[in-house]
């Protein structure tokens, strides 16, 4: 295998690659030459202080470029074979001798005149000769061109890749030893530009052979292949030559240094002809040219003598290898001529081969032919004898010559040979039909499907057709007949049949058409009967209903001959014999029944007498069911036995279940028909109910037309309905369309929407009318219930007025009130002002004059200045509660959610701060959260808790209890104290305004207080109350609702 | 002695007139007195109008006005004091035998600086017009 392997290069670009190395290694092999001439160690080495390559090398390499530029080259002639089989020949040698050279130590010296003045350039001296490294590679690209050509390439392409191997190694070798490597005498080292033209020459060389592997190949022409022979021949003889010339005949001397190169040449010219006594000839002359100095140790050529000697060898030579041509030439002529006629032979040999072919292949035929013929002969045979019609040959005088199994089959025999003893005549049922059967076709020549009974063995008779024709002798005189005998009686008795199906057929269509057409029960019965005798051709025909009061069937239809059979027919359905007929069982039984056989039949004994008296052989029943109940039956009677078949049975029954259906389709009618009279009745009622309605009714079609209209309706119409009726809604009134019940009819005729709705309608006489519309999908189109509330509409029309002005009121008294209100207030404002101001001002000027005229004053007067002052004080103290009082009930009110036990702590503390006395015992229950409002609700408590305080003092032990209490809607707080309490008799009075129960002696008080609770707590939406007894204390209730709205 | 600023009550009645006075002079406040008897009166004092024309004294430390007056009434007077750059900074203190809320309500929204209910109690009126002469009179220190 080679080293690399090219795969994406073109043959054409491997082609080229190759052809370049070619000419790089020559142009360097004559550089480095040029330079070992001229002496430019330059060009010797290319790498200027490593060793050079040598002359031999550089010879090599371009023998060896030229080589592969000939491999390249499309070889067409004979020259350029040799040209490159010479190079690589003598690459081989080249190589050889350098390997020589190493291994016995001994120059050649072919180099000899570059080494003259080499003596003191040792490496120079190493240089020139060639090392025994490149010898090896040279061999290797020799022998893998030379073996290249006999198509060893693996081995070509291995020996070219040992090269590169080798010369690498040289390579890597320079890399590791660096000049170490260049000491001469002990080793001959490749130079490093050798190293690097091997790798690319076998690069090269493997580029080349890729091509050769990929396909290409070089077309040698055949001639020239194989040709080396004669070129190892001449090396081999000259190599032998030279070996005995050299060592065992040394003593010859040098004068006789041809003797063994002429037999060499000549025996070379012998076996290789021309050329190859040539090369043989010259190959002599350089191994005498240049060996003979290596081993003999002086030139071969001293003199002319001796080159004359020379010439004389070559011309010798020359001479000896044209002759040895021409001989060879004569021999190979001998050799074509002999193959040529080898060739004849060959052809003719062929010739005679394709003829004893041809002969075959007719033979062949013919007994293909043969085969077919008898396999005809033998088709004729099996047709004959397995045919399934009769064939027969007769003779003139009525006796068999021949005939097939069928025909032993058709007359029931056991064998032909017992069919054989039967004459022709006795075959005929009927003598005659045989003389006149014969003098037809004697008379015709033949019969084609001639109808004729034949009897069997059995003596059955058969139905046949039989076609035959005469058979003549070579004189024309009739010696018998032959022909087929086809056996037609079942399908005679198939047509039989199928006349039979036909008829029920007809039977069937004809009932059926009679079912469609006939509407009434009984005509339908006697068609039916009236049909099966007349297209059935029945005999008789009747149909049977059951009467289930006496459970007998009585006889309702029936046609055909009856006689007084039906009369006396008593089918008595609880009487097992008179039921057990066809007719009773099919009843009972709901199928069919049959009676093929009535002469025989067991359950017909009843009747049997009268029945075959009238002719009738077989009967059937079908039982008539209607609603999935017998009704009863239809009875068929036929004159022929056996009349009732599968197929004719199943049609008939058809026919029952068809007559069946009719009457079921009749019962429905009638039932219909009922339902429809009741629905009309019942439609009647709807419509008169609808007619005598309170509602207004009316329709309107999808054309918009009038359908209907009630007498109600009429009425709330105000117009005729006969005028409305039949019209269009919008004609009827002119300008509808515009009106919201219009839109509400319209969309309930096209989306079928429902709707209701108050409508005032205008009429055109413009008076108005309220109505109560409900608007209905309805099939016919829409329907209209309308209720007149003209009345209703008016009276609520009057609760609205009188409500409207009733608010009017309310607004203008509230007004008033608020008026009066107004003033009250303003009059407050004036008495708080202008009251209190001469109060004030007599307080304070008795004031002044207790100041000013106190040391005047006697005790009396001083008191009644005191009591004056006290008055004034008094009515100052009224006045404020009075306005107090008066603000409570003008005041807004915010509600707020308030802890009731805050603000009762709160007015506790603030009141026992001003007593400055702790002897009441307080006792407070917690107490609910209330909505209320903050300020009124601290002078409710503020109020109740200064009176319990006030009327509690005088006692030694005041005790004040406030709680409260959930009632119904409300929460009621109370405050209880054991103080002087009052007459309960009064307690009415407590509440009101300048009420007192008490002397202001007693207690003092201006009798405002309770009253302003009372107006607060009523304003708050609560009650007040209060209960005591004179001198055991007082309750005092106040409530709250628990929800505000 | 210390010099106590003026003050100036506006008063109709002649009775709280001379009441007031009285109580004002039982702490030596009298000679600082100044009174006028309505509103008008007390705008045409202010402002240097009318009889005041000519006067030179200074402003008053205080303003105690009453509120229900003929021509005038207090609130309208307290209105125009307010709403005067130089006269809103004397402090004002409504008296009124009024106990109405609206009233109340609308001075300190004027910018009433004090409200004294005149009580009928000749003492309580004393005090309480003792306290607020005092305080503004005595107390504060004017915006001269």
């Amino acid at each position: 295998m080679s080293l690399f392997e090219i795969k994406h290069i073109s043959p054409k670009n491997l082609n080229l690659i190759s052809k370049s190395i070619s000419v790089l290694t020559i142009l360097t092999g004559i550089a480095v030459l040029t330079g070992w001439v001229f002496d430019i160690p330059l060009l010797q080495s290319f790498f200027p202080g490593f060793i050079g390559m040598s002359p031999g090398s550089a010879a090599a390499f371009i023998l060896s470029g030229l080589s592969l530029w000939f491999l390249n080259y499309t070889i067409t002639k004979s020259w350029q074979i040799y040209a490159w089989q010479i190079s690589a020949f003598s690459i081989t040698l080249l190589g050889l001798f350098a390997i020589l050279q190493f291994l016995l130590e001994i120059n050649f010296g072919f180099t000899r005149r570059f080494i003259d003045d080499l003596a003191s350039n040792e490496m120079k001296l190493s240089a020139v000769l060639m090392s025994p490294a490149s010898g090896v590679n040279f061999v290797f690209i020799g022998i893998s061109v030379l073996i290249y050509s006999r198509k060893y390439l693996a081995a070509a392409r291995a020996s070219i890749s040992l090269t590169i191997i080798i010369s690498l190694f040289s390579f890597i070798n320079y890399l590791l030893n660096s000049r170490s490597y260049l000491h001469p005498g002990t080793t001959y080292p490749m130079s490093i530009l050798s190293s690097i033209l091997f790798t690319l020459n076998a690069a090269g060389y493997l580029f080349f052979f890729a091509i050769e592997w990929k396909g290409i190949s070089l077309n040698f022409p055949e001639r020239f292949r194989y040709k080396w022979q004669p070129y190892l021949a001449a090396f081999l003889m000259v190599l032998v030559a030279a070996s005995l010339r050299l060592w065992p005949l040394q003593s010859l001397g040098l004068r006789t240094v041809w003797v063994t190169f002429y037999p060499a040449v000549m025996l070379t010219a012998i076996y290789g002809g021309f050329t190859a006594g040539l090369v043989a000839a010259f190959l002599s002359c350089f191994t005498a040219l240049f060996l003979w100095p290596v081993f003999v140790d002086q030139p071969f050529i001293k003199d002319y003598g001796d080159l004359i000697s020379m010439m004389i060898f070559l011309i010798t030579c020359i001479m000896i290898s044209g002759v040895a041509e021409v001989m060879l030439r004569a021999r190979e002529r001998e050799k074509q001529t002999n193959a040529a006629l080898e060739k004849e032979i060959a052809d003719r040999k062929a010739v005679e081969n394709e003829i004893r072919k041809l002969n075959e292949v007719l033979e062949d035929r013919v007994k293909e032919r043969t085969a077919e013929l008898l396999m005809n002969e033998e088709k004729y045979r099996t047709f004959f004898s397995t045919s399934r019609d009769c064939v027969f040959i007769t003779s003139n005088d009525g006796r068999w010559i021949e005939m097939n199994d069928a025909a032993v089959e058709l007359f029931g025999y056991s064998s032909k040979d017992e069919l054989f003893q039967i004459k022709i005549p006795d075959l005929y049922a009927n003598p005659a039909d045989r003389i006149k059967h014969i003098s037809t076709i004697k008379e015709l020549g033949y019969t084609k499907d001639y109808s004729v009974d034949l009897r069997k063995k059995d003596g059955s008779i058969i139905n046949t057709l039989i076609t035959s024709t005469v058979r003549y002798d070579e004189e024309g005189n009739i010696i018998g007949f032959m022909g087929t005998i086809r056996d037609i009686t079942e399908r005679k008795h198939a047509e039989e049949k199928i006349r039979n199906a036909n008829r029920v057929y007809a039977l069937l269509s004809n009932i059926n058409q009679a079912i469609v057409r006939i509407k009434d029960k009984k005509i339908l019965f006697d068609e039916a009967c009236r049909i099966a005798v007349d297209d059935g051709k029945f005999i008789m025909s009747w149909i049977g209903i059951v009467n289930s009061k006496i459970n007998k069937v009585e006889p309702v239809a029936s046609a055909g001959l009856t006689q007084d059979y039906l009369a006396s027919i008593n089918i008595d359905l609880k009487d097992e014999k008179l039921s057990g007929g066809p007719t009773g069982l099919a009843i009972k039984s709901g199928k069919h029944i049959i009676a093929n056989d009535i002469i025989n039949d067991p359950t017909m004994i009843p009747w049997r007498g009268s029945a075959v008296k009238l002719g009738y052989r077989s009967s059937a029943a079908f039982p008539l069911k209607v609603f999935g109940k017998t009704i009863g039956a239809f009875m068929l009677y036929s004159s022929e036995e056996f009349f009732f078949d599968e197929d004719e049975v199943k049609l008939l029954d058809e026919m029952a279940s068809d007559i069946s259906f009719a009457i079921e389709f009749i019962e429905n009618e009638n039932v219909r028909k009922q339902n429809e009279e009741e629905l009309r009745k019942s439609l009647e009622r709807f419509s008169s109910t609808l007619d005598n309605m309170l509602e207004g009714c009316q329709i309107i079609g999808y054309d918009w037309r009038y359908i209907y209209i009630n007498g109600s309706a009429e009425k709330h119409n105000r117009r005729p309905k006969a005028e409305l009726l039949g019209n269009k809604y919008m004609d009827m009134w002119p300008g509808i369309e515009q009106t919201e019940v219009f839109k509400f009819i319209k969309r309930c005729l096209e989306e079928r929407v429902n709707h209701y709705m108050e409508n005032e309608f205008i009429f055109p006489d413009g008076a108005h009318g309220w109505f109560e519309l409900s608007i209905q999908a309805v099939p016919e189109g829409v329907f209209i219930l309308s209720h007149d509330i003209t009345e209703r509409k008016s009276a609520e029309n009057k609760i609205l007025k009188l409500n409207e002005e009733l608010e009017q009121k309310v607004i203008e008294r509230t007004a008033q009130l608020e008026s009066v209100n107004k003033e009250l207030e303003s009059f407050s404002y004036s008495v708080s002002h202008d009251l209190r101001a001469p109060l004030r001002h007599i307080d304070g000027f008795i004031r002044m004059l207790q100041n000013s005229a106190k040391a005047k004053l006697d005790e009396k007067s001083i008191r009644y200045l005191g009591v004056i002052s006290g008055a004034a004080k008094q009515m100052g103290q009224l006045i404020d509660d009075l306005l107090h009082f008066s603000r409570m009930g003008r005041t807004a009110i915010n509600y707020s959610t308030i802890d009731m036990n805050n603000i009762v702590t709160d007015v506790k503390n603030e009141i026992m701060a001003t007593l400055m006395n702790d002897k009441y015992d307080w006792q407070i229950s917690n107490l609910p959260t209330v909505t209320t409002d903050y300020p009124m609700i601290r002078i409710v408590w503020m109020n109740l808790i200064s009176n319990a305080v006030k009327y509690s003092s005088k006692v030694d032990k005041p005790v004040i209890k406030i709680d409260s209490f959930q009632e119904k809607n409300e929460v009621v707080f109370y405050i209880k104290d054991n103080g002087a309490g009052f007459d309960s008799s009064y307690a009415h009075k407590l509440f009101g305004v300048f009420q007192r129960l008490h002397s202001t002696e007693e207690f003092e008080g201006t009798g405002i207080g309770l009253a302003t609770v009372n107006r607060i707590i009523s304003r708050l939406g609560g009650r007040t109350w209060a209960e005591g007894e004179t001198g055991k204390g007082a309750v005092f209730y106040f409530s709250l609702p628990s929800k505000i709205n | 002695m210390r010099k106590y600023n003026q003050i100036l009550l506006v008063e109709d009645n002649p009775n709280d007139r001379e009441l007031t006075v009285g109580a004002l002079t039982e702490y030596n406040l009298a000679n600082d007195i100044i009174t006028v008897s309505d509103g008008v009166e007390a705008l045409d004092y202010l402002f240097k109008r009318g009889k005041y024309k000519d006067r030179v004294n200074g402003n008053p430390g205080v303003i105690l006005l009453d509120i229900k007056m003929p021509r005038m009434d207090g609130i309208e007077v307290l209105r125009i004091i307010k709403s005067d750059p130089v006269l809103k900074l004397i402090p004002v203190v409504m008296l009124t035998s009024s106990r109405e809320e609206q009233d109340l309500l609308e001075s300190y929204n004027l910018g009433a600086n004090a409200y004294v209910v005149k009580p009928v109690d000749f003492h309580e009126f004393i005090v309480a017009i003792k306290n607020v002469g005092l305080f503004w009179a005595i107390l504060n220190e004017s915006v001269k």
